[in-house]
């Protein structure tokens, strides 16, 4: 059977945690105690090493080949050898924190600006909608047209 | 001190207490002991009640203590005369008068937030422009901010408003090149009351037209005046003038406590 799933807890998975004190940081499971609850360590992005429990985190595609339990040493080796602040910085849930962080930064003004160029590019691209379905909407019209025209073409004039 | 220890049932050193409190209602500038070791103030709290700190600050200097002789009185009892010693007042203070006179003077001038100086946009947060997005162009000596829309932008005249009635934002406009008249004060925008028994006689009487209320001359004038100049500035940035134009509102899932301004 074919598993529909491609990300597993397993050890050496870099995870993104979303809840409690470290929240938004990345770190890797070293052991997995139960089916909700595993040790993870993130020693660079100053996670402490302590039990989480799964629903507090969501897996990355990054696994780091580090053994079960391994120690604080090995795991930095680990994660040099890989460059893994590069590789978290690249992902889609660091990039999304990123832009929250930047968009909750903004001043008064800045907010305006951004609607403001928000509501130009919605403008813009119901425009190319509309333009869109006016074109399909004239040829479907055009087609019907000379259908009819064939059609009355068909029928024989009566004298 | 709990009151429960008053009663004279319930608290056996209930003429101690009784002592104690008849310290704290007299009032005098002493520092009781409540109980070995402790006084019933702080040296803080002491110190503010006595104004010692008024003494150091406005260097009081008193002069030492003379130890005067008590003086004699002739007292008259029934028929015959007596001398006896004066009796000193109960409640004498212990502190020289002139330090407890000494005036607490406080300086009556507001002062102005940081995060608002000219130029900065401000939101007007109560009133008829209540959401109103104006340039700040000066503190009047009554503390109050002196504002403009500008007029022309979104029709918030020159105007006081408290700093209290405002939030700050960050965005400033370069007002550098505005001039704002000195006689644009407090006394400007002080409102002259109409007199009203004038017109009560002619209330009923026909066909009199009623007069517009019309702003002088002199505030229109000042008005342009000062608007032309932050016209000038905000036609540089088209942004910024629509910026002033919108009104401030909050949206879906904006908390106040959480934006930045």
């Amino acid at each position: 059977m074919i598993s529909k799933f491609s990300l597993f807890v397993q050890i050496g998975r870099v995870v993104m945690i979303n809840q409690g004190q470290f929240i938004n940081k990345t770190a890797v499971i070293l052991d997995v105690l139960d089916q909700n609850r595993v040790l993870v360590h993130g020693p660079t992005t100053g996670v402490d090493r302590h039990v989480i429990n799964l629903k507090w985190v969501s897996l990355t595609k990054i696994v780091l080949p580090v053994q079960r339990g391994a120690r604080s040493a090995s795991l930095n080796a680990a994660i040099k050898k890989v460059e893994l602040e590069k590789k978290v910085a690249e992902l889609p849930a660091s990039k999304l924190i990123a832009a929250r962080a930047a968009k909750s930064a903004l001043c008064d003004f800045g907010r305006f600006k951004l609607r403001v160029q928000k509501s130009k590019l919605n403008k813009k691209v119901t425009g190319l909608v509309r333009q869109k379905v006016n074109e399909a909407n004239r040829a479907a019209h055009k087609k019907a047209v000379a259908q009819k025209a064939k059609h009355t073409k068909k029928v024989p004039k009566t004298k | 001190m709990k009151w429960s220890l008053l009663s004279k049932k319930k608290n056996p050193n209930f003429s101690y207490c009784v002592s104690e409190l008849s310290y704290i209602s007299m009032a005098k500038l002493t520092n009781p002991f409540v109980a070995r070791g402790l006084r019933l103030y702080s040296p803080r709290v002491f110190a503010n009640r006595t104004r010692t700190y008024l003494a150091k600050k406005n260097n009081v200097k008193t002069a030492k203590k003379t130890v005067a002789a008590v003086p004699k009185v002739e007292k008259v009892f029934g028929k015959g005369k007596r001398v006896i010693t004066a009796t000193t007042p109960i409640n004498a203070p212990t502190v020289p008068a002139e330090v407890r006179g000494a005036k607490h003077v406080v300086a009556p001038k507001v002062t102005l937030r940081k995060s608002i100086t000219p130029g900065t946009v401000l939101i007007i947060l109560a009133g008829k422009f209540a959401g109103k997005r104006v340039v700040f162009l000066k503190q009047l000596s009554s503390g109050l901010l002196l504002i403009t829309g500008p007029f022309k932008v979104n029709g918030v005249p020159l105007r006081r408003v408290d700093q209290r009635y405002v939030i700050a934002t960050s965005t400033k406009v370069d007002i550098s090149s505005v001039k704002v008249a000195d006689s644009i004060n407090d006394a400007y925008f002080a409102v002259t009351k109409q007199d009203k028994s004038k017109s009560e006689g002619k209330f009923f009487k026909d066909g009199e037209k009623k007069t517009e209320k019309k702003l002088p001359d002199t505030r229109v004038a000042d008005q342009k005046s000062v608007d032309t100049a932050i016209l000038a500035v905000l036609k540089k940035e088209k942004v910024l003038s629509l910026y002033l134009k919108t009104k401030f509102t909050l949206r879906k899932g904006e908390y106040p406590h959480n934006l930045k301004f």
